[in-house]
């Protein structure tokens, strides 16, 4: 059976099934133009940052962090221009030129916005990571040349995975194909329930059957890219992952990225890490000139959907209803979209696997 | 700017035989419905996007008028132009591949288009499936003709595809070159002064005009003789020039296109011709195909040293920086060609 049989079950959202509805989002969707507020962002693993300075960006803001008697400070300038007395102190850190960070789940988590509204509770649940992170071999940084809202789609995007990473992830055929869309005014959830599908080409060295079941559970924190996901192929490897879209500029997208692979031989757990700059090239390959087309032509032009797009679609609805609020000086979180809630059922962490350890 | 790499490969390719290099023209709208889309900015007419060698087994990417084209080869062989922007998610159709049956794919999400810009496969669809008829990017008339690959500029094409070159002579060269001028100044530059600024002059005469010019200004058409000085030696003081051999060429240009012939006489009754297409790519950019026959045991020489000498020329960027001389130089000229070609 095709994934063209399968049910998307969406969640009932306003006008989220209109035809007329979804061309408005895709016409007005500008990736790169609003820099959304108020939420932490990863923007580096932990283990990286020691007494010599790191420099990475959000939405083109200079962060310099460092590590000072064992505490992680998150500067605005860099420690030069800090010894000349040269300081930004712009309003990100309330004139003090510092960030306010903090270290959880293996990252530097930064807060982008009102100092005032950080609090360490709207950091997104990560179940798929231990609490103070993983060894320094599962995590990398793939750059990205794209805005951080087309990466973040591309994570929604099911089809490009059956055709673009085809090798690694599997073809569409699969016995039954089920997905499920659902969101909050705050995240987009995914999950993807497949039978039987066939063991991709990427996969046979490790998995002995001839074929398998998929769940694929993607959670997208739409203000801050922060991707949580639980790709279980069961005989197989089931990978937690965490995948964060940090917006450095509107062309540049950087993904400090950690994998916690489950359920497989120690070879497989310590290979599976290396596919991240594999499938990232992948997705290069396509988003980098998107990017530019999405950038350069003109945003009244309507993207064409399937109903493959159900996702998509409601990524770009969730990320337009933030800028019109934030627009309008509404930076707050409501209840149905908190980030700090428990996503462990959403991810479908507990389900009962029938291959057990096979890879 | 040249393009040096294509070029190279072009110009030291040298001499290939008419046969080979000539296709027939074949019939485009064989599986379209007629829907082709306009390129308001550019004059009705046909506009060359590529030489006919660069379409293989994949799509390329070429600009006109701002706009980007996915120029490629369908099943039976003929070339399609259709928008360069998947109508899914703006992914380069350039990027993608050609199916084996001739259909367009996007490499992000594998939507396939045919020729008229249906969409006429999603990899995902159940066996049986259509798209819907709604999914369509814009496609735009394309016919092949004497090695270069044509796009009109209106949905309903007009007019004559210009003729084919590979009819003449004996051997052929082709190029393309990247000038950084308006097209209105390229177009100048070749009515009125084609051997210098390609560096053809030792073929079309490149120095001082000692006779003409001679026009015969038309509603589409000028065609204009002019006898100029071979090469173009720098005069000591008011001496004569230090080699006074000329060259007379006959320039023919279309004035929608821009579209130029010229053709002259070489010793021992060789004939050279060259076809010499000019589309815009932007406001202050050119792309220039160029094509070169020679007949003769004398013209098969000439075109060997012509490669040579395009191919040492491009590697070192001086073929661009030669042009837009010659083209700034036509917009300060004085001429009755170009004055009717400026509307003046």
């Amino acid at each position: 059976m095709n994934i063209g049989e399968a049910t998307a079950n969406v969640t009932d959202i306003e006008g989220a099934g209109s035809r007329n509805r979804s061309k408005t989002i895709t016409a007005g969707f500008m990736p790169g133009r609003f820099a959304l507020r108020d939420a932490w962002f990863p923007v580096v693993h932990s283990k990286l940052v020691g007494t010599r300075p790191v420099r990475r960006a959000i939405h083109g803001e200079p962060i310099y962090l460092i590590r000072e008697g064992g505490i992680v400070f998150a500067y605005e300038d860099s420690p030069l221009d800090r010894q000349r007395g040269r300081l930004r102190a712009s309003e990100f850190t309330a004139g003090t030129g510092c960030w306010p960070a903090l270290e959880k789940y293996g990252y530097v988590w930064v807060w982008y916005g009102n100092n005032d509204n950080a609090s360490i509770d709207l950091i997104p649940h990560l179940p798929v990571l231990p609490e103070n992170g993983m060894p320094r071999y599962f995590g990398g940084s793939v750059v990205f040349d794209c805005s951080y809202e087309l990466n973040c789609e591309n994570l929604l995007d099911l089809t490009h995975f059956d055709f673009l990473h085809s090798v690694l992830t599997g073809d569409p055929l699969s016995e039954q194909d089920e997905i499920t869309v659902s969101s909050t005014s705050e995240t987009v959830t995914q999950v993807r329930r497949a039978t039987n599908r066939p063991v991709p080409k990427g996969q046979k060295w490790f998995v002995r059957s001839k074929s398998q079941d998929l769940v694929a559970a993607t959670i997208m924190h739409v203000r801050s890219g922060v991707c949580v996901l639980n790709i279980d192929w069961d005989p197989g490897v089931d990978v937690h992952m965490v995948h964060p879209c940090t917006p450095e500029s509107p062309y540049r997208t950087r993904t400090a990225y950690t994998f916690n692979p489950q359920h497989c031989s120690r070879p497989a757990r310590y290979l599976f890490p290396t596919a991240a700059h594999l499938i990232g090239s992948q997705d290069n390959y396509a988003t980098k000139p998107q990017n530019q087309l999405y950038q350069t032509e003109q945003t009244s032009v309507a993207d064409m959907n399937s109903r493959f797009d159900t996702a998509g679609i409601r990524y770009r609805k969730v990320y337009q209803e933030l800028v019109n609020r934030q627009q309008k000086g509404d930076f707050s979180y409501r209840d149905d979209g908190h980030p700090g809630r428990d996503v462990r059922q959403e991810l479908d962490l507990d389900r009962p696997r029938r291959g057990g350890r096979t890879a | 700017m040249s393009n040096v790499s294509r070029t190279k490969a072009r110009a030291t390719a040298a001499v290939t035989s008419v046969d080979e290099s000539a296709r027939p023209l074949q019939p485009n709208k064989s599986d379209t419905s007629g829907r082709y889309t306009d390129l308001p900015a550019l004059n009705p007419g046909w506009w060359p996007v590529a030489h006919s060698g660069d379409l293989a087994d994949k799509p390329i990417g070429a600009r006109l008028a701002e706009t980007g084209l996915a120029i490629y080869r369908d099943a039976t062989g003929t070339a399609r132009t259709v928008l360069d922007r998947c109508p899914h998610r703006r992914m380069p159709l350039s990027l993608g591949r050609i199916t084996p049956d001739g259909l367009l794919q996007c490499g992000y999400h594998g939507w396939s288009f045919n020729g008229s810009g249906q969409c006429k496969l999603i990899p995902n669809f159940r066996p049986g499936e259509s798209p819907s008829a709604r999914i369509i990017v814009d496609a735009f008339a394309t016919e092949e003709r004497g090695g270069l690959i044509f796009v009109h500029s209106r949905g309903i094409p007009a007019g004559p595809v210009p003729e084919a070159l590979s009819e003449h002579g004996d051997s052929q060269i082709s190029g393309r070159l990247e000038v950084r001028s308006p097209h209105s100044s390229v177009v100048g530059a070749l009515a009125f002064n084609p051997g210098a600024a390609l560096g053809l002059g030792l073929l079309l005469g490149s120095g001082e005009e000692v006779i003409g010019p001679r026009a015969d200004i038309a509603q589409q058409q000028i065609s204009v003789v002019r006898e100029r000085l071979t090469v173009d030696l720098p005069r000591v003081t008011t001496f004569d020039a230090p080699v006074k051999r000329s060259t007379q060429a006959t320039i023919e240009i279309h004035r929608d296109t821009g579209f130029t012939f010229v053709t002259s006489e070489l010793p021992r009754g060789a004939t050279v011709r060259a076809v010499i297409g000019a589309s815009p790519v932007g406001p202050y950019r050119t792309m220039i195909f160029w094509q070169l026959h020679v007949s003769g045991l004398m013209g098969a020489a000439a075109a060997a040293a012509t490669a040579f000498t395009w191919s040492l020329r491009s590697r070192l960027g001086h073929a661009a920086r030669v042009f837009e001389t010659v083209a700034d130089n036509a917009d300060m000229t004085y001429d009755p060609v170009l004055q009717a070609l400026r509307g003046e």
